[in-house]
Formats: structure tokens, sequence, C-alpha cells
């Protein structure tokens, strides 16, 4: 690998990956491959579906990297929402489905979801928990159960017994919060609601 | 109308709605930047959220590069190639240019300058494979090459003389077997270990001295139906097929050919092809005294 690669910024990764450089996707694949697998075994409770999320994430980067667009956030921003809403289409399907309500149960039944768990590896650990803080109960359960779950909105009114209006609203409602607390904090750089 | 997108604009941030409600909502943020810029918001906390660190698992990076270098594109061969016909890549003789990342450019293959004249952006793997490929035979003597070649893909190969125990626990199946354990348990035997630049993918080549050889696969990544697995040998600096290994893991006996300095193996469409199309995926050298 040529050293420059080892310190490009995200932008210029993806640029010489569009160049059809395997060194630059290995780099961008040492950065960014252990937290896509992270969030993608957290969705799934699946390792080995887990990886072939990952690789298709990965391989898509390879074969179309004009997707991402540094002006609408990171690279690895870019990459994780690839592998939630790839893990999520997953759990979605059938038989899926019946794999994930079965490990569920079991999870649950051992630990059960919690989101400030979740996030205590990461470096802004402490802001983001002080983000979840600044949400009620009754936001943070929905974004919870929708995010790490994979649950549609619709399945969390079903599951937490709330109308669906309110289930959407109470997301929204915390996302707005959480973005303005983490912006208070430094984690995000910023942006309107 | 706009409320009942924006009510929405959470759930969808989080993947959480239906399949078409996430269509009508991206037909709506096509003409509302108030939307957009509430979504981009959102879309910031869920990526917080979602960076839960961690180390990928022990050799994902392999099954990835194994994707690429064998992607399903079709056979690159022409029906005038008689097959078992050796000849270079057809772009070897003008390899595209070294490539460079150039600040402020974005990242658009359509106008990459570094191909010359903004020409079509030949099939992705090829390109690849032919610079691969081009190179390892570009240096002309046998051991020349085999420097390149490992020094371009940090390949770590050894000679495992006599170390037979990887053999004794793959799966072979019918008369080869028979012959490769016969082979193994000939003691004039030589076993040469193939892996893949990270050493995930392993394969053993048992050799004779009658020229006989066995390539005996330890752990191979799963590849497309349409593809095989096929063998190479580096002779005199030119790449010669040693045969169609298929998809599964059995072994398959060769023949070898005189003064081989290299075995590799890759992935070609089905059938096989005169020339390879993709980068390497296993290799090794051969000791001299073979």
């Amino acid at each position: 690998m040529r050293p420059e690669l080892t310190t490009a910024s995200d932008e210029r990764l993806v640029l010489a990956i569009a160049r059809w450089r395997d060194d630059a996707l290995a780099e961008a694949y040492r950065r960014h491959a252990g937290p896509a697998f992270a969030l993608a075994k957290r969705v799934l409770w699946d390792v080995g579906v887990a990886e072939e999320i990952v690789q298709e994430v990965f391989v898509r980067l390879w074969h179309e990297p004009d997707r991402f667009d540094p002006a609408r956030g990171t690279l690895r921003s870019f990459l994780l929402a690839q592998v939630h809403s790839r893990s999520v289409d997953f759990l979605r399907s059938e038989t899926a489905r019946r794999n994930r309500e079965e490990k569920e149960a079991r999870s649950t039944a051992q630990s059960g979801y919690n989101l400030e768990d979740e996030v205590h590896n990461v470096l802004e650990g402490e802001h983001i928990r002080e983000a979840l803080d600044a949400i009620p109960e009754s936001e943070r359960k929905p974004i919870e159960l929708a995010y790490f779950g994979g649950h549609s909105y619709r399945e969390v009114a079903q599951l937490l017994g709330e109308p669906e209006g309110t289930v959407k609203s109470r997301i929204r409602a915390g996302l707005r919060r959480m973005h303005e607390s983490l912006t208070a904090s430094g984690v995000l750089v910023g942006g309107q609601l | 109308m706009r409320d009942e997108f924006e009510e929405l604009l959470g759930a969808y941030a989080l993947d959480a709605c239906d399949p078409a409600e996430e269509a009508a909502i991206a037909q709506h943020l096509v003409g509302c930047p108030r939307c957009r810029a509430e979504l981009a918001a959102h879309e910031e906390v869920a990526g917080v959220l979602g960076n839960l660190g961690g180390e990928a698992p022990a050799g994902l990076w392999d099954r990835i590069w194994g994707e690429i270098a064998s992607p399903d594109q079709g056979d690159d061969t022409s029906e005038g190639e008689a097959a078992g016909e050796t000849r270079l890549p057809r772009s070897f003789a003008h390899p595209p240019p070294p490539l460079a990342i150039i600040e402020g450019e974005s990242a658009d293959r359509g106008r990459a300058p570094d191909e010359p004249g903004g020409a079509t952006v030949p099939s992705h793997a090829v390109q690849r494979a032919n610079r691969r490929w081009g190179y390892a035979i570009a240096a002309g003597a046998v051991a020349a090459a085999l420097a390149v070649v490992v020094g371009l893909l940090g390949t770590t190969v050894g000679n495992l003389d006599n170390q037979v125990s990887a053999l004794n626990r793959a799966v072979v199946t019918g008369g080869v077997r028979g012959a490769e354990q016969a082979a193994v348990a000939d003691p004039s035997h030589r076993a040469v270990q193939l892996q893949s630049s990270t050493g995930s993918w392993k394969a053993q080549l048992v050799t004779l001295p009658s020229g006989t050889a066995f390539i005996v696969p330890e752990k191979m990544p799963t590849i497309l139906p349409s593809r095989t697995f096929q063998a190479w040998a580096i002779v005199h600096g030119k790449i010669v097929s040693l045969g169609v290994l298929g998809r599964s893991g059995q072994v398959h006996q060769l023949l070898l050919e005189p003064n081989m300095t290299a075995v590799l193996v890759n992935t070609e469409p089905l059938g096989g092809t005169s020339q390879p199309t993709t980068p390497v995926l296993l290799r090794g050298n051969l000791p001299t005294t073979l």
C-alpha cells in the first residue's frame, strides 16, 4: 500500500477506489470494517449474516464508489447506513424474522436491550450517554427498538402498545433532541433541524 | 402533505418505514430541501448510534477480495483462442499508468484523468487482473517475475516438505484420492503450500518426481456457481494453464510443466480460460529441486 493512503481523507480514498486501487479499498476496510461488522452483528444477532452484509457493502463500494457523497457525511456514516439498511432488509424477510425472533427471545431473556450499553465502546461514549439521558424513556425506547431491533415504527407501536402516530413522533422528537445534545457537546458539528 | 412526511423522517432515518412509505418519502425529498436538511440531521444521530466500534472478523477481507477478484462478468476469452494456448492479457502491452490521487477531484470514474483520452473504462475486473498478471510476467525472468508477484501481493510462501498432516485432513474423493494418498505415502513426494496474501485461503501442492501433482484444497472461498478455480504455472516467465479445478474442495490431479517455478490459482468462468482474467487467489513457489 502506498504510504499516502494511510493518511488520505475519506474523499481521496474513495477517489482512489474509483480508479480501481484495491489498496484504497483495503484501507477503507481497515478503517471502517470493524464498526460496520459490529453494527450488523448487533442488529442481526447472526455473525455469519453480518459478515455477508459487510462483504456486500464493501463490494458495492468497490463497484459503485460514486454513491458516496462526502458532502452528506463521513465514509463511516455512509457505510454504517448501508450496513444498517441491508441488515434491516434481511431481518424483514420471513425466514430471517423467525430466526431473529428466536434469538431475540433468548437474548432478551438474558439481558434485554439497553441502548446505553450499546454505545459504551465509542470514543464519544460519555457525550452520547448524555444525549441519551437528555431524552425521556418514551422516546429512547422506540429509537432503540427501531434502530437496533430493526423493527418498523408500526412494529414498535405494537410492541409498546402505543399508537403508530405517537411512536413516529417520539422517534423524530428523540432524534432531534439527541442531535441538539450531540451538537452542544461537539460530537456533531452542527446542522439545522 | 409535507407534515405527514416530516413526521416520518425520524423513522425513515432509522430504516423503520414500510417500503411504500420509503418510496414516497424518497420522492418527496427530491423537491423539499427543508425535509432533506432534517433528514441529514437525523442520519447524523443514527451514524453516531451505529458507531459501535470493534474489530472485523478474521478472513472477511479475503472473502471480499475473493468476490471482487472474481465478479461474474462472463468469459473474456475470445473464441479464436484455442484451449491451452497461453498468451499475455490483452492490455499487458499497454498497462494502465500508475494511479495517483489528485487533490480536489471528485470520485467520478467517468472523469478519471488517468484514463488516457478519457477512453471508455474497460471491464473492472479484467483491468485489475491484467495489472496483476501483467506485472507478474513483465519481469521476464522467472526469478524476477516471482519477486514481483511476491512483492506486489505481500505473499508469504512456504515450502512444507513432507508436512502431510493437512493432506490427511483434506476432503478427497474417488480415484484421485487414492492416487494422492499414494503420493503422500511416497517418500520422494514434496509438498508446497499455496496461500492467499493474508493466509486465509490455503491449498497444498503435492508433487512427485514423475511430474504428477495433486492440489489439495484446505480452505477455499465460496465462489459463484458460474465460476471455477483454475491452476496456472509460471514457466520461463509465461503463464501456462495447469487445468480447471472446479468449484468444490476436492483434490485434483495435475501434470507439472518442466521448468515451472510457481503455481498460482485464481477463479475463472466455468470451463476455464486460456489466459488468466482475474487476480491471483493462491500462490506458492516451487523449489528448484522439484
